[in-house]
């Protein structure tokens, strides 16, 4: 079976980038497999930027194709984006084209390379970028869709339901997803699996990091991520202040990703930017639990890093996915509002057995749903199946 | 108690405790209202609208949230003096801040209170249409039980080929639902056609490919109109009231383009009796339908070659039709 992967970025990057990257790796080791995976050279998909050389690399079996970016994000996009957050029902096609092609990351030679490919099916992921929107459509009998989509209002655009209805099939992240993409677009009736994502094995780490942040002796949560409003940093940084100003709680909150809003760093929260996969283990392994505050996931990978590491989580109620997992797995409590959040807090920092219980749970159903195993048996029968 | 029921009943027992702590303490007055108004803002903010399980009254509490103005200014500031002013300022203006605070208030309650009428008037329809359903059939958890006796009909083997001839050049893709036997849809598909299957979570199915673990009604209502190239009906003809097979039944036609085929496997009404008992039977009178009115109900619908094929022990049969 010859297998193409189409993601705007490769490496330690976005959540369903590094989830495919994962995946097409695993894939890339069984032997009658051929797996190649089509990026282009930016890491940031702020700019876009050409941060990495173009051309063929090996990264343990799986081959890795990388292509210059054309155009990146400009002011233009902005502008296109406010349009649409304001309102996708009065957004023409030739609006959401422009808005997709100024969402990027445009790369001509990709779409050729993605054209010319002799793949049998060709999987792209995540929806949102110009490679799945633009190029998608040019190859739409072999076209696999892994949306990792949200309830957002891109999700609603024409083009979105035109580009899913026109592909060869779906690849959801959890049941959750199936449902909102069916509810969204008439989608219901096309080849489609719900594959969940398995994770890495996590690694020793790297204990300096800890110190570095003044962590080494003082007890933290964590939440990891992207940081700005959609994600319910700003939210959880809200909640979190007040706990502590109405409890006597020592936690600090540690945030780790990158901030696209202002938070101050100081004795309750703590930012933590340009954290390498090394350290982000290390932080997890050394956080008393993991907070997600996002109502908007697709899968939430970082919860299964948290079990996997041994800690529980507490994640927002109104997200269907998330409390899913944690309902499932009973790994971890969730909160609807900010007396729930106090309480459930309160618990999981006083409460050493809970926590120890609910992590173990987490980890059982981690490894027992989503182990790689099992993600490439279903991958491998959804494949046969729309080959 | 086994041990996942041990960790089951814990889990519930934490998050219960917890719930019943944050209602009381919300009930007692001993979070600030201006507090937990400016909380909930930013946290609700990211909520989809389809989250919201409660959602008018959700909203509704919201808006009521949001209208209440308060009219005691915050005078903090990063120096003494600040506050000393802001505190003057506030004490010299509050007559003013509480006379447009009172008014906007009542605007808030005002506009709110429509809402409040409407979303009981639709309570009140919905617990009217929920009783009017209890009337016309058995309560849905009494009719589980009833039927929880009839056995999965190994179909597959009797009908597989059958089925594959009878799909063959459908114009589209073809439901099976309600899956209830995973067998069959393997075999379909060995047959060559191109079908994918709809079940409720608790099946065999849970780990076939490109099945559907969700209502069948929920699925077929997300459905555009005219998109399968036919469809399978099994397990609700079985076990569904009067009411949902032919509801299904109309939504399923709904959803089939122009000269798809269809079929349906349904067990025989002495069968069924013989094998549930006089309760049942009386409880469940109506159901399943006999081949003859399935027969009947797809003639109506103006589709040719319409044949029932017994099974080979005369316990269940397939009625096949083409549509127009």
């Amino acid at each position: 079976m010859k297998i193409d992967f189409v993601t705007p970025r490769y490496g330690p990057v976005g959540g369903a980038e590094n989830a495919v990257s994962a995946l097409a790796s695993r894939l890339a080791e069984i032997p009658e497999w051929e797996v190649r995976l089509h990026a282009t050279c930016a890491t940031s998909s702020g700019s876009w930027v050409n941060d990495e050389s173009p051309g063929e690399s090996r990264f343990g079996s799986l081959t890795v194709n990388r292509y210059l970016v054309d155009s990146g994000r400009s002011a233009t996009w902005s502008v296109l984006d406010h349009r649409i957050q304001s309102g996708t029902s009065s957004v023409d096609p030739v609006t959401q084209d422009d808005f997709f092609f100024h969402q990027g990351p445009v790369s001509k030679d990709l779409s050729n390379a993605v054209e010319d490919s002799e793949a049998d099916l060709v999987f792209f992921a995540p929806y949102l970028f110009w490679p799945t929107m633009a190029v998608a459509p040019l190859v739409a009998d072999r076209a696999i869709i892994i949306p990792a989509a949200h309830d957002e209002p891109f999700l609603k655009l024409s083009r979105v339901g035109e580009l899913l209805q026109q592909s060869r099939g779906l690849v959801y992240g959890s049941r959750a997803e199936q449902r909102l993409l069916q509810r969204t677009h008439p989608v219901g009736h096309l080849p489609s699996t719900v594959l969940g994502w398995g994770i890495e094995s996590p690694s020793d780490g790297d204990p300096k990091v800890l110190r570095e942040l003044g962590l080494a002796n003082r007890p933290y949560v964590i939440c990891v991520g992207r940081i700005e409003h959609a994600k319910g940093t700003l939210g959880l940084v809200d909640f979190w202040r007040t706990l502590k100003s109405r409890s006597g709680i020592d936690h600090q909150l540690v945030l780790v990703g990158s901030p696209s809003i202002e938070i101050e760093s100081n004795e309750d929260v703590i930012i933590a930017q340009d954290v390498d996969d090394e350290a982000k283990w290390s932080l997890l392994r050394g956080a008393d639990f993991l907070i997600n505050p996002s109502a908007l996931e697709s899968f939430s990978l970082v919860l299964f890093e948290a079990w996997a590491v041994g800690i529980p989580v507490l994640v927002n109620a109104y997200c269907e996915t998330t409390r899913t997992h944690v309902n499932e797995a009973q790994g971890g409590l969730t909160y609807r509002n900010y007396p729930e959040f106090e309480l459930a807090v309160q618990r999981l920092t006083s409460d050493e057995a809970t926590r120890n219980h609910l992590a173990g749970n987490g980890r059982q159903f981690a490894e027992r749903e989503y182990g790689w195993d099992r993600i490439i048996r279903r991958f491998a029968e959804f494949c046969d199946h729309v080959a | 108690m086994s041990d996942s029921q041990s960790d089951a009943s814990y889990f519930k027992e934490v998050v219960a405790e917890i719930e019943a702590e944050a209602r009381r303490r919300s009930s007692s007055g001993e979070y600030p209202r201006a507090l937990l108004r400016s909380l909930d803002e930013e946290f609700r903010r990211w909520v989809p609208d389809a989250s919201l399980e409660n959602g008018v009254e959700d909203t509704i509490r919201a808006i009521e949230a949001a209208a209440y103005v308060d009219p005691a200014v915050p005078v903090s500031s990063r120096t003494p003096m600040g506050r000393c002013v802001k505190w003057v300022v506030r004490r010299l203006t509050y007559f003013y801040h509480r006379h447009m605070a009172q008014q906007i208030t009542a605007l808030g309650i005002h506009i709110t209170r429509p809402l409040r009428l409407l979303d009981a008037s639709l309570k009140s329809v919905h617990r009217r249409l929920a009783a009017l359903e209890d009337r016309l059939d058995v309560d849905a958890a009494v009719r589980s039980e009833l039927v929880a006796g009839i056995p999965t009909f190994s179909s597959h083997e009797q009908f597989g080929e059958v089925l594959g001839a009878h799909f063959d050049k459908v114009p589209g893709r073809v439901l099976i639902g309600d899956l209830l036997e995973v067998q069959l849809l393997g075999t379909l598909r060995n047959e060559g056609v191109d079908i994918y299957g709809v079940a409720s979570t608790d099946t065999s199915a849970t780990e076939a490919v490109d099945v559907r673990h969700e209502n069948l009604f929920d699925h077929l209502g997300d459905l555009q109109n005219e998109s399968l190239g036919g469809f399978v009906l099994c397990g609700i003809p079985d076990r569904g009231s009067v009411n949902e097979q032919l509801r299904v039944f109309r939504l399923l036609l709904s959803k089939c383009k122009t000269g798809a085929a269809v079929a349906v496997i349904v067990v025989h009404p002495e069968t069924w009796a013989a094998q549930l008992g006089p309760v049942a039977a009386d409880l469940l009178h109506g159901r399943p339908m006999h081949a003859e009115t399935w027969s009947y109900l797809l003639a109506r619908e103006d589709a040719s070659e319409v044949t029932v094929i017994e099974a080979s022990d005369s316990s269940y049969c397939l009625v096949t039709a083409n549509l127009p």
